[in-house]
């Protein structure tokens, strides 16, 4: 089911690449437009990849929106990936999209990152992603009724992934995520598949449009960004 | 350039600000919607600021226009505060700020936080226009521009270390009052004697760049020198010394800016410009002094319309990709 009357756009910007959906009303056209990060030389050596999300975003909206033959003033809808992942990254998509419905009178709704992370491949999926610092985020993805309450994400430490694992109380079968080749040895030790293709391991714009167009709308206000950690509260005079 | 009033967002720091001000500097409606939630550590946490930021911005828009009576079909332009400041923070009002341009199809200005504080006194009713000598004096930046035309500015010197009102703030800190420090170092120091201690003003930095680090060393060594019942007898004292201080301090280079421009107008902006001793003092300097409303004072979006009115669009095709620059940094003056 699309928004009847206008257009659906989706806007990730959790990880390291900066996506895009839009989707026609009345089930018409869909596209996905995919930004990537910029690799540069690491500090301690290596390529490190910053995200260009400020520099990408709209840009690939604006293109996305006109290649299915829409326009921004017919808007319906605006779907924001709302995390985990990184803090200033989220906070993008989501700044841009209740903006958006703002300037055009749409309709802004959030949905957790995971859910729109590797749909392809099915449930129950866990959902691993790079949280920096060491840790993983990890989100069981059980079902796909729209409808249901949403997965909560939670942090591990990497190494402790295993025990993590250990611990689910719903089996997941597959494992998808930017981080999840990254741990396929431990994955694959606890019986959960990793697969191979690298595109189910991303977040899949078009499915997120798909996934907000028939999510529950609430107040923009509700609509923020899933952290997951805290805010490192260093006060100013002890820095 | 189009018709109908600037619609101007600001997020550098710690405060979410949107604002509705028309071509001709009226402003229809500056709302400046205060996080609160620093004070407990001390100073602005950069991550709070921004996760604050992304929670309300689009509100705080949305009531700027509403109490502006103005809907998004008549505004004109879009302005927003493109740099310095914490880029977590700024990139919230950037995306706010693009979004609504591209989405409606309007011109969007990038606008330079600190041209701001230089020219909020150029909207009404103040309507102090250049040239001028400026002073902007706050918690995040201290320093003195030769300001000939809104479009043609020249920095005169900056603070060394700390900015006034870092500077204030630590000493209240010191002298035991909550954060932020301005407004209690001001109570505290009405009923204390400016010169009872005599601290140092850097007289011999030259030029017109100042620097606060002695004057802290120096109220800290006070302090340290002082047993618990004479540091509290002398608070009074010591307050309004080192208030008289940074007054001094600032003045000093408001003279020296004076004399060596033989401009005779002075321009105050920053937070600390609503410090009562230091409105006292520059006032007495003979000559003319526009110190706007402490709204325009603090940081505003208003500030950012007053500016965005001289300077040109972002070309159409850069907009999407207009990305924040952080402190240090400082856009190129369009002249
Ligand atoms: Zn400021």
């Amino acid at each position: 089911m699309a928004v009847s009357d206008g257009w659906t756009l989706a806007l990730d910007t959790a990880g390291a690449l900066t996506v895009v959906g839009a989707l026609a009303p009345h089930d018409g056209p869909a596209t996905e437009r995919v930004g990537e990060p910029e690799a540069r030389p690491g500090r301690r050596g290596g390529t490190v990849h910053r995200p260009r999300h400020a520099e990408q975003l709209l840009a690939l909206a604006d293109d996305a929106l006109t290649a299915t033959g829409g326009a921004w003033d017919r808007l319906a809808r605006v779907v924001v990936g709302l995390g985990p992942g990184g803090f200033t990254g989220i906070r993008v998509a989501v700044a841009t999209g209740r903006a958006l419905a703002l300037a055009r009178g749409a309709t802004v709704v959030g949905a957790p990152t995971p859910l729109a992370v590797g749909p392809a491949v099915g449930v129950p999926r866990l959902v691993v992603q790079d949280a920096r610092r060491k840790e993983l985020f990890l989100t069981v993805v059980a079902g796909d009724d729209p409808t249901a309450p949403d997965p909560v994400p939670w942090a591990v430490p990497v190494d402790g992934l295993a025990a993590a694992l250990d611990g689910l109380t719903v089996r997941p079968t597959v494992a998808v995520g930017d981080a999840a080749a990254d741990h396929a040895v431990t994955l694959r030790a606890a019986g959960i598949a990793v697969p191979d293709d690298p595109a189910v391991h991303r977040v899949d714009g078009v499915a997120l449009a798909r996934m907000g167009a028939v999510r529950p709308a609430a107040d923009a206000g509700a609509v923020r960004p899933v952290y997951v950690r805290d805010a490192d509260a260093i006060r100013t005079a002890d820095r | 350039m189009s018709a109908g009033p600037i619609l101007a967002i600001e997020t550098s720091c710690d405060d979410t600000c949107a604002a509705v001000v028309t071509d001709d500097g009226g402003i229809l409606s500056n709302v400046i919607s205060s996080q609160g939630i620093h004070d407990e550590y001390g100073g602005v946490v950069p991550e709070l600021a921004a996760r604050a930021h992304v929670e309300r911005c689009d509100l705080v828009i949305a009531d700027a226009l509403r109490t502006a009576g103005v809907g998004l079909d008549d505004v004109g332009r879009v302005a927003v505060t493109r740099g310095p400041g914490l880029l977590g923070a700024l990139l919230v009002g950037v995306q706010a700020a693009k979004a609504i341009a591209l989405a409606r199809g309007l011109p969007l200005v990038a606008v330079d936080h600190l041209d701001g504080h230089l020219l909020a006194g150029t909207l009404r009713p103040t309507s102090f226009d250049p040239p001028f000598v400026a002073l902007v004096a706050s918690g995040g930046h201290t320093f003195l521009s030769r300001v000939d035309a809104p479009d043609r500015m020249t920095e005169l010197g900056a603070t060394l270390d700390d900015a006034a009102g870092e500077a204030i703030d630590k000493g209240a800190r010191m002298l035991g009052l909550p954060y932020p420090g301005g407004p209690h170092l001001e109570r505290l120091a009405a009923d204390g004697d400016p010169f009872a201690f005599d601290f140092p003003v850097a007289r011999g930095v030259a030029g017109m760049d100042s620097s606060f680090a002695g004057l802290k060393t120096a109220l800290l060594y006070r302090l340290r020198d002082m047993d618990d019942a004479e540091r509290e007898r002398r608070r009074a004292d010591l307050a309004a010394s080192y208030q008289r201080a940074v007054v001094e301090s600032l003045a000093i280079r408001v003279e020296r800016a004076l004399e060596a421009t033989g401009l005779d107008r002075l321009a105050v902006g920053g937070g600390v410009a609503a410090n009562g001793p230091l409105r006292e003092r520059l006032r007495g300097l003979g000559v003319a002094v526009g110190i706007p409303d402490r709204s325009l004072c603090t940081d505003n979006a208003a500030m950012i319309a007053a500016v965005a009115r001289f300077r040109p669009p972002v070309p159409t095709a850069d907009v999407a990709t207009l990305a924040p620059y952080a402190t240090g940094q400082r856009a190129e003056v369009v002249a």
